[in-house]
C-alpha cells in the first residue's frame, strides 16, 4: 500500500482466545483501560495496557462507529497495528437486553448471600460484566465521545 | 436354502450396519477435527501477542515478584495433576496412552503427594477404581467451549496454588502432532517457570518471527499504562489460564484425530471381513447346489440302472 500522509487511519485486531473477532482500519479508538478511557490515534507510541470491563470503540475511515462490550484484557500498539486481546467480546447490535437484565439480576441476587474468597469474587465479576453489557447495549442513542 | 448360508447371510448384513456406524463415525469426527483445527488458527494471533508480551515483560522487568512466579521449594510436596481425557471411547488408544502417562509420572515422583483433577469421564473411573486420590472430577469440554467457560476449572487451579495447599500444578493432556501423531504431553503450569515462560504458550508458533518481533521492541520505548507492575498483574494469570485452555484446544484435536484414524481402521476391517464373508457364502452356496445336482443325478441313474 503506498504511504499516503493524509491516511489517518491504521489496522486494528480484535482476538480473543476462541478466534478472530474484528479485523479492519480505524481513525480512531476509545479503549476501557484500567484507569478510565483512552484513546488511540495513528503514530500513537508503543504501548502494552491493560484492559478493564468496558466499551470499546472503534471509528472506521467511513465515520461508522462500532461499538463493543469487552471483558477485560490487553492491548498491544505497535508501529505496525493496534492488537487488542480480551477474554470475550460482544458487538452492541448482538447484545440481547432481557438476557443481559436477567444475568445482571442473577449476579446481584448471587451477591445478596454471604459469599467470601473465590465465591464473592466470582459474583462481582458476573456482576461487572452484565452491567458493561447493558451498559453498552443501552448507548444506542448517544451522542459518541470520539472526535 | 441351507443353515450355513442363512447363517453367513446374517453376518455380512450384520457386519455391514457396524460399517455404517463406523463410516459415520469417523466422518463426523474428522468434521470436528477440522473444525478444531479452524479454531486453533484463528486464535493464533492471541497466542502470538500473548507470548509477545510475556516475553517483553520478563526482559523488561528483569527480576519479576509475583506469586504465580515464585520458584518451587525444596520441599514441595503436594502437586495437583490435571488429566485431560475424553468422555467417550472409540478413539483407539487415546486415552490409555494418558493415563499410562500420569501413572508412569507418579510412580517415577514417590516423594511428591498427588492429587489428580480428571477431566472426562474416561480419568475419572479409570483412576477412581484403582484408589487415587481425586480432588475433583469435569467432564470433557467440547470444540465450542469458549475461554470463559473454563473459569470454573481456572479458578480451582489458582485457588489450590495460591492458598499454598499445592505447590505445584500439572498438566496432561495429549499433543497434536499430526493427524497420525499425537502425543501424551506434560506440562508444569505452576508455578511458571522464569526461564520457560517465553517458550511455553510458543509452541503453536514458528520461533524466528517471535525473536524478530522481540528484538524490534526491545529497541524501542515502550509504555505501560497503567503500570508494568499492574500489567504483569493481569498477563500472568491470564498466561496460566491460556496455556490451560491451549491444552484442553490440542487434547479435542487429539481426541477427534484419535477417533477418526480408529473408525478408519474400522471401516477398513469391516470391508475385510465383508470380503471373506461373501466368499464363504458362495463356496457354501456353490457346496449346496453341487449336493443338489449330485442326488439329482444320482436318482436318474438310479432308475436307468
Amino acid at each position: 500500500m503506498p504511504l499516503n500522509e493524509n491516511d489517518r487511519s491504521f489496522p486494528v485486531k480484535l482476538v480473543s482466545p476462541d478466534g478472530e473477532l474484528y479485523t479492519a482500519r480505524a481513525i480512531s479508538l476509545v479503549v476501557p483501560v484500567i484507569d478510565g478511557y483512552l484513546g488511540v490515534l495513528k503514530h500513537h507510541a508503543p504501548m502494552v495496557a491493560a484492559l478493564d470491563f468496558g466499551e470499546l470503540l472503534i471509528r472506521t475511515p467511513e465515520e461508522h462507529i462500532v461499538s463493543l462490550a469487552v471483558a477485560g484484557g490487553f492491548m498491544e500498539v505497535t508501529r505496525k497495528e493496534v492488537i487488542i486481546l480480551c477474554d470475550a467480546a460482544e458487538f452492541r447490535e448482538d447484545i440481547d437486553i432481557t438476557e443481559a437484565t436477567k444475568q445482571l439480576r442473577a449476579a446481584r441476587e448471587r451477591l445478596q448471600k454471604k459469599f467470601s474468597g473465590v465465591e464473592l469474587e466470582r459474583a462481582q465479576v458476573a456482576l461487572r460484566e452484565a452491567e458493561n453489557r447493558l451498559k453498552v447495549a443501552r448507548h444506542k442513542e448517544r451522542k459518541h465521545i470520539v472526535e | 436354502m441351507a443353515k450355513g448360508e442363512k447363517e453367513i447371510r446374517r453376518r455380512i448384513r450384520s457386519v455391514k450396519n457396524t460399517q455404517q456406524i463406523t463410516r459415520a463415525m469417523k466422518m463426523v469426527a474428522s468434521a470436528k477435527l477440522q473444525k478444531s483445527q479452524g479454531r486453533t488458527k484463528s486464535a493464533q494471533p492471541y497466542a502470538m501477542t500473548l507470548t509477545r508480551l510475556v516475553d517483553h515483560l520478563v526482559r523488561w522487568l528483569g527480576d519479576l515478584d509475583h506469586p504465580l512466579l515464585r520458584p518451587t521449594t525444596a520441599e514441595a510436596q503436594r502437586v495437583i495433576l490435571i488429566v485431560f481425557t475424553s468422555d467417550k471411547g472409540l478413539c483407539g488408544a487415546f486415552n490409555t496412552n494418558l493415563v499410562r502417562r500420569a501413572e508412569l509420572f507418579m510412580r517415577n515422583r514417590p516423594e511428591q503427594e498427588f492429587e489428580l483433577v480428571t477431566i472426562g469421564r474416561y480419568a475419572e473411573r479409570y483412576f477412581r477404581y484403582r484408589g487415587y486420590r481425586i480432588h475433583k472430577s469435569l467432564p470433557a469440554y467440547d470444540f465450542d467451549t469458549h475461554f470463559l467457560e473454563m473459569t470454573p476449572l481456572f479458578e480451582l487451579v489458582e485457588r489450590a496454588y495460591l492458598s499454598g495447599e499445592f505447590t505445584q500444578i500439572w498438566v496432561l493432556y495429549s499433543r497434536f502432532v499430526s493427524t497420525v501423531r499425537q502425543q501424551a504431553t506434560m506440562l508444569q503450569l505452576l508455578p511458571l517457570e522464569h526461564r520457560g515462560l517465553a517458550e511455553q504458550v510458543g509452541e503453536s508458533e514458528p520461533a524466528v518471527p517471535r525473536r524478530q518481533a522481540a528484538a524490534e521492541h526491545l529497541t524501542i520505548d515502550l509504555i505501560f499504562e497503567p503500570s508494568p507492575q499492574r500489567v504483569l498483574e493481569t498477563l500472568l494469570p491470564r498466561f496460566v489460564r491460556y496455556s490451560l485452555y491451549q491444552a484442553m484446544r490440542e487434547n479435542f484435536t487429539s481426541e477427534n484425530a484419535a477417533r477418526m484414524l480408529a473408525m478408519d481402521n474400522a471401516t477398513k476391517n469391516a470391508s475385510e471381513m465383508i470380503r471373506s464373508l461373501t466368499l464363504a457364502y458362495h463356496k457354501a452356496r456353490q457346496q449346496s447346489i453341487t449336493a443338489e445336482l449330485l442326488d439329482i443325478v444320482g436318482g436318474a441313474e438310479a432308475q436307468q440302472g
